[in-house]
């Protein structure tokens, strides 16, 4: 049976098809010509064990800023004075305390929520308006994606940080100022990611089929198109997610970031003085590290799986 | 080839043109009054009058606009609060920010170009786990964490380097100093710019070498005798490094991030350290020409990666 379908498909002889891979750990063209007949239904990639441990941490840090202030943390600006400043660690303040006399822990569980509540919401938007407007773009072709492909084009060259920081500053620095900043700067690159996407989707027979059937454009859209571009827009969706708390928490140490606690903040707010503020310094650069490593590692994970045709990081 | 190159050449000028379009509107968006702020205390409604009629902010904003650009295109780009020309200003900023955008790609080459031929050779093997490991793992540390360690390490606890506020770096001032010196002064701000695209560029050169390690032509190398380095190096390189070169246009908009925090941190007056000053300040025309003029360099070295990608690889014109 494999030796006929291997003849069917391209003639090639047992020997060949023997050979599973080519070797880089992605399935040989030759070889998936001619796959066994249970084997039909590509083989997807495992998920693996740290991909778990990534989503692990996740499920904690969204665990800890979803409940911050129902669980007994003390006021993250509250500044302690029985144990005073730069305090180490004790029962009572399990990571010490700041420059300010306030505790590290509870600094830095409330950053969690800073940074998720901006990466999130912001995520959402970059999102909402560069993966609408990509899968649009893509799908309708013709003047509408050129105009539109061209004017991203030009965004994408702007230097977004430039417009952020200007921008927050003219425009004051508000949570959600800078959700919509950040959002917006992320738009262009993901409109060309999602655009690119979608085109090698739309482009296939089946959707030719689902059209020539007279499916409405709607339909085709939703029903033959989103499904399949939906795993690759879940992995965008999580690198954005990395993406923008990075930046926020870049701006928030260049002092550009909200003033209540983030991650950023913690860090700069130290002065640069690693030695006397050892944990201090190392709790949020830690939870911002684990956060980062954990979003770019299940975003990899979920392309690599869905799309095993890329390369592997 | 010529066809291709003038239409890329005409899309270069579009754009330019749009960005400049986004670059007016920053000013006119931005809440506040330019005049105010670059007049400090002689600002009345008076001379604020006289100053907007003076600097073109009357009228609509279409000729506001025809105003701003007859200045620009002569490279006017206006006064700042601080009493020198924007183009002054920039200008002596800009050598920095090229020197560390220089000399952090030539440090990412040297790490990321080694590790991914040889990572290629074995996908799947001992090198290839460990390099794609520890670039990812850098690639997630973001640059202010780099900056705050590695100066603790290299500047503070051993005096490697000269870390940020010494001698080294002079605030405000132009940067001097001999070949050597300059190269040590200015190796660890490149080094943390650099660690970040090393990963990227690992990355994809190690995909394009796998990938073109496949090829039949490696076959016939290799079933010519030829060396394992040799057709490492002088076959396969070549054909994989075509991504690289166009990524490389894109990660310097992406470096400027980057590039802003090394410059505040370790005190060297570029661009960046320059904007990071003038936006509480309110300068409104040292920011408007410092969007404006990064983002014409980041389209126009993208510009000229395209044009020497179209040279390595001459199909890239016909497609």
């Amino acid at each position: 049976m494999r030796d006929e379908l291997a003849a069917a498909y391209g003639g090639r002889s047992s020997v060949d098809v023997a050979l599973p891979t080519n070797g880089v750990g992605e399935p040989d063209l030759l070889s998936d010509l001619a796959p066994a007949p249970e084997e039909l239904a590509p083989r997807r990639a495992k998920f693996g064990v740290f991909f778990w441990i990534c989503i692990g941490w996740l499920g904690i840090l969204a665990f800890f800023a979803i409940f911050a202030n129902l669980l007994p943390f003390q006021d993250p600006n509250n500044f302690d004075f029985t144990i005073g400043r730069d305090a180490s660690i004790s029962w009572h303040h399990l990571l010490g305390t700041d420059q300010d006399g306030r505790d590290v822990l509870s600094r830095l569980v409330y950053g969690a929520r800073t940074s998720l509540i901006i990466g999130i919401f912001g995520t959402a938007i970059a999102m909402g308006v560069g993966g609408t407007l990509g899968m649009l773009s893509a799908y309708v072709r013709g003047r509408f994606d050129g105009a539109l492909s061209f004017f991203m084009y030009c965004g994408l060259a702007f230097p977004g940080i430039i417009a952020v920081i200007a921008i927050l500053d003219f425009w004051g620095r508000t949570e959600w100022h800078i959700i919509l900043v950040l959002g917006l700067a992320s738009v262009p690159l993901i409109f060309r990611l999602v655009r690119a996407a979608t085109l090698a989707t739309a482009t296939k027979e089946y959707i030719t089929a689902a059209k020539s059937q007279g499916a409405t454009s709607f339909r085709v859209l939703f029903h033959d198109v989103f499904p399949n571009v939906a795993p690759a827009l879940l992995a965008y969706t999580i690198f954005t997610l990395g993406g923008i708390i990075a930046v926020e928490g870049a701006i928030a140490f260049l002092g550009l970031s909200v003033t209540g606690p983030s991650w950023g903040n913690m860090i700069s707010d130290a002065g640069g003085d690693v030695s006397v503020r050892m944990a201090f310094i190392l709790a949020p650069a830690i939870a911002l590290f684990l956060t980062l490593i954990s979003l770019n590692y299940v975003g990899e994970r979920i392309r690599v799986r869905y799309d095993p045709g890329e390369v592997k990081l | 080839m010529a066809r291709y190159l003038l239409k890329r050449l005409a899309a270069l000028v579009g754009i330019i043109w749009i960005i400049s379009v986004f670059c007016f509107l920053l000013i006119h968006l931005l809440p506040g009054d330019p005049s105010r702020s670059i007049l400090g205390f002689s600002w009345t409604p008076a001379s604020g009058r006289l100053w907007d009629k003076q600097h073109g902010f009357t009228g609509p904003l279409v000729s506001q606009y025809w105003y701003w650009l007859r200045h620009v295109a002569v490279g006017n780009l206006g006064m700042s609060s601080s009493g020198q020309t924007v183009g002054s200003i920039i200008g002596s900023g800009f050598k920095i920010d090229l020197e560390l955008v220089l000399y952090s790609q030539i440090l990412s080459f040297l790490f990321a170009i080694p590790l991914a031929v040889y990572a290629a050779r074995r996908p799947g093997g001992k090198m290839d786990a460990t390099a794609t490991t520890t670039t990812f793992a850098f690639y997630c540390l973001p640059a202010f964490i780099l900056v705050v360690w590695l100066v603790q390490l290299l500047c503070v606890s051993n005096h490697i380097f000269p870390g940020p506020s010494t001698s080294a770096f002079p605030t405000g001032g132009s940067f001097v100093g001999n070949v050597l010196t300059n190269l040590h002064v200015m190796f660890l701000p490149s080094f943390i710019l650099a660690i970040g695209t090393t990963a990227v560029y690992y990355r994809l050169l190690r995909g394009e070498m796998a990938q073109t390690l496949q090829e039949e032509f490696i076959t016939v190398a290799r079933s010519k005798g030829l060396s394992n380095n040799r057709i490492l190096w002088r076959h396969a390189l070549r054909p994989s490094s075509i991504t690289l070169l166009t990524s490389t246009g894109n990660n310097v908009a992406l470096l400027l991030t980057g590039l802003f925090i090394v410059e505040l941190k370790f005190d060297l007056p570029g661009v960046g350290w320059e904007l990071v000053q003038g936006v509480p300040a309110k300068d409104y025309l040292l920011v408007q020409g410092i969007a404006l003029v990064t983002a014409v360099v980041v389209v126009i070295v993208n510009f000229a990666i395209d044009i020497i990608t179209t040279f390595v690889d001459p199909r890239i014109a016909r497609a």
